[in-house]
């Protein structure tokens, strides 16, 4: 099984390397872009320097070491676009191409057919969770417009992985997430927007002290924004804050949204790789998440292999090492697999 | 223009008025396979269409492997009739399945296919570069540069590979949110499209808490632990959002009572309007 990393800083390639990781993903939008259309989400539906490589060339020196190390790098295209975008788009996919890239990740069905038209190829198209794949059916309908990879929903459960994986073409590899960003909502189906900044272009002079801005009551992505909420056609029912899914977020208590208890499981049913998500964290933090897998893994296979009770307990440690919190249910992203609860 | 009804429960139907009828009537649910009917409240409804003499567009949700199964005695019902009926999908699984072994059933592209950016507060990246106050600070509130502004009031439809794509899939129908920012989708002449008044979908989820009022437990979100708590709505305002949203059951909504001008519904091919008097959960 690989464990693909995030990075988001050239430098942290040979870190995530040595930490564990055996596949690299990361975005990139080069600063010609940036100044031509903004800050925007537009690309991979993070913004800023945090989540991305800024040029072409940060590209060929990430993909230089890791190939060295054998390693393939995937960038992500995760947005769904207008075709008014594909001029650009694909210019794009050539020059990461051309800079080492060996695989892109894609959501859009019809960036995926503008690829194969336009002969722009990779090693792997892979299908990112944003395809919303929640059935076999589904995988061989993106086999059939090119993709080598399907990462499959992050709110399936692991019978329902487990089914995918049996039915499916066995050319499409599977992926999983496993760390971070357990999105209350489903990724494909979700717009709430994720805010833009101008570019640094922006028409001018302003008066001091004044900055530019798209949008300056952006407040926050949807899903992390505090609603007073009531029950529509009952007064004086009215309660807050809550956040638009549910409360889980408020009784959350600083760990880390995890799958590696399931990892026996996700083994045993022929998961290719599992994911860990945040490009934008700090490099420590995604070296220790990789450090983390790795070391759930490598528990995971090993001979004899442990019970399912045994390998959770000593993955819940691993994770109360690398967060200092204890596992507590909230964060976890295939809770139905955990039979040790008893030890949090 | 061909007017719809949505409804996600057979009982609603009692309470229409016969003078009142729609031309057509969809079933079914969108967003949770855990609200499939079961055939029995298909043919229920079916019968009442007969009856009406209304055409039924049949309603499906994103769909795993078992809802796969569980939707088969659906699509069953629906071809042992002579009429033709159509069938939204919410995912390209069951696309492809249509498209492949139920060429009687005439599929239609569901709303979470067509992937249109529906969050509320696209109505105000209208900025005119006045100055603003917010959260303290003076802003310039700048307009999107145009071709930004275009790819927010369009989606993936427009793109002619895809568009021959569903085609080839034989869908001849779309269904659309009417997003407050405008449409500006160029459909070609072998599709045309719905628009959903007056709930627009903002996101949905299958880790379901349908009552926001109840702490979920610890390894109890999934959809797999429903407790069919999605019968009432939730008005949710924040002090900086421009429009309140409302959560009924796994589904977030807002409210656009406003309908694009007859101009703008013919350039985007719109020749159906589905209205829903609840959001459709």
């Amino acid at each position: 099984m690989k464990i693909l990393a995030p990075f988001s800083l050239p430098h942290e390639v040979p870190e995530l390397i040595a930490a564990g990781a055996t596949e690299l993903y990361c975005g990139v939008v080069p600063e010609e872009l940036r100044h031509e259309v903004g800050d925007f989400e537009s690309l991979n539906r993070r913004r800023g320097y945090d989540a991305n490589l800024w040029s072409l060339e940060d590209l060929e020196h990430s993909t230089a070491v890791a190939h060295a190390q054998s390693m393939p790098v995937f960038v992500t295209l995760n947005r769904f676009f207008s075709h008014r975008q594909y001029p650009a788009l694909l210019q794009l996919a050539r020059d990461l191409r051309a800079a080492g890239a060996d695989g892109l990740i894609v959501v859009d069905p019809a960036l995926m057919l503008a690829l194969r038209d336009e002969g722009v190829r990779f090693p792997y198209l892979a299908v990112g969770t944003g395809g919303s794949t929640f059935n076999a059916s589904t995988v061989t309908f993106y086999r059939t417009l090119g993709a080598t990879r399907v990462i499959l929903s992050r709110h399936l459960t692991v019978p329902e992985i487990r089914a995918i994986a049996a039915e499916a073409p066995a050319d499409v590899e599977l992926e999983v997430f496993i760390l971070h960003s357990l999105c209350p909502f489903e990724d494909g189906f979700c717009s709430f927007y994720h805010g833009h900044d101008p570019s640094p272009d922006s028409p001018g002079p302003l008066p001091p002290g004044c900055l530019p801005s798209y949008d300056p009551w952006f407040e926050g992505v949807g899903c992390r924004l505090r609603f007073q909420a009531h029950r529509v056609g009952e007064a004086g029912t009215a309660f807050g804050p809550v956040f638009a899914h549910d409360r889980a977020d408020e009784l959350r208590h600083g760990g880390a949204d995890c799958g590696v208890c399931a990892l026996p499981e996700l083994l045993e049913a022929g998961i290719h790789s599992v994911k860990i998500v945040e490009r934008a964290f700090p490099t420590q933090r995604k070296v220790s998440a990789t450090q983390f897998v790795r070391r759930a893994l490598t528990i995971a296979q090993s001979t004899p292999p442990p019970s399912r009770r045994d390998f959770q307990v000593q993955a819940q440690e691993l994770y109360r090492q690398m967060t200092g919190h204890p596992c507590s249910g909230y964060e976890c992203y295939y809770p139905a697999a955990v039979v040790a609860r008893g030890s949090l | 223009m061909e007017r719809a009804l949505y409804v996600t429960d057979a009982e609603a139907l009692e309470s229409l008025s016969s003078d009142a009828l729609p031309d057509r009537l969809y079933f079914g649910h969108e967003f949770c396979q855990r609200r499939l009917p079961s055939a029995r409240q298909l043919q229920t409804v079916y019968a009442w269409c007969e009856q009406h003499r209304l055409p039924l567009t049949f309603v499906t949700p994103p769909l795993t492997d078992a809802g796969l199964r569980q939707v088969e005695p659906l699509l069953d019902e629906l071809e042992s009739h002579r009429a033709e009926h159509e069938v939204v999908v919410g995912d390209f699984g069951l696309l492809a399945l249509l498209a492949r072994e139920r060429p009687a059933l005439v599929p239609v592209l569901g709303r979470l296919l067509a992937r249109q950016h529906r969050d509320p507060r696209l109505a105000r990246l209208r900025g005119d570069g006045s100055l603003v106050m917010a959260g303290g600070r003076l802003w310039q509130h700048l307009p999107l540069p145009p071709d930004a502004a275009a790819t927010y009031r369009s989606c993936p439809l427009d793109a002619p590979a895809l568009q021959t794509l569903l085609a080839e899939l034989g869908v001849r129908r779309v269904e659309l949110d009417n997003v407050v920012q405008g449409l500006d989708v160029s459909l070609p002449p072998t599709l045309v499209a719905s628009l959903h008044v007056p709930w627009v979908c903002v996101t949905t989820s299958r880790r379901c808490q349908a009552d926001p009022a109840t702490a979920p437990r610890p390894f109890d979100c999934l959809i797999s632990s429903c407790r069919r708590g999605c019968g009432a709505t939730y008005e949710l305002t924040s002090p900086t959002l421009n429009t309140p949203l409302f959560k009924r059951g796994n589904t977030v909504f807002f409210r656009n009572d406003q309908l694009p001008a007859k101009a703008d519904l013919a350039a985007a091919r719109i020749d159906r309007l589905v209205t829903t008097t609840l959001p459709p959960v």
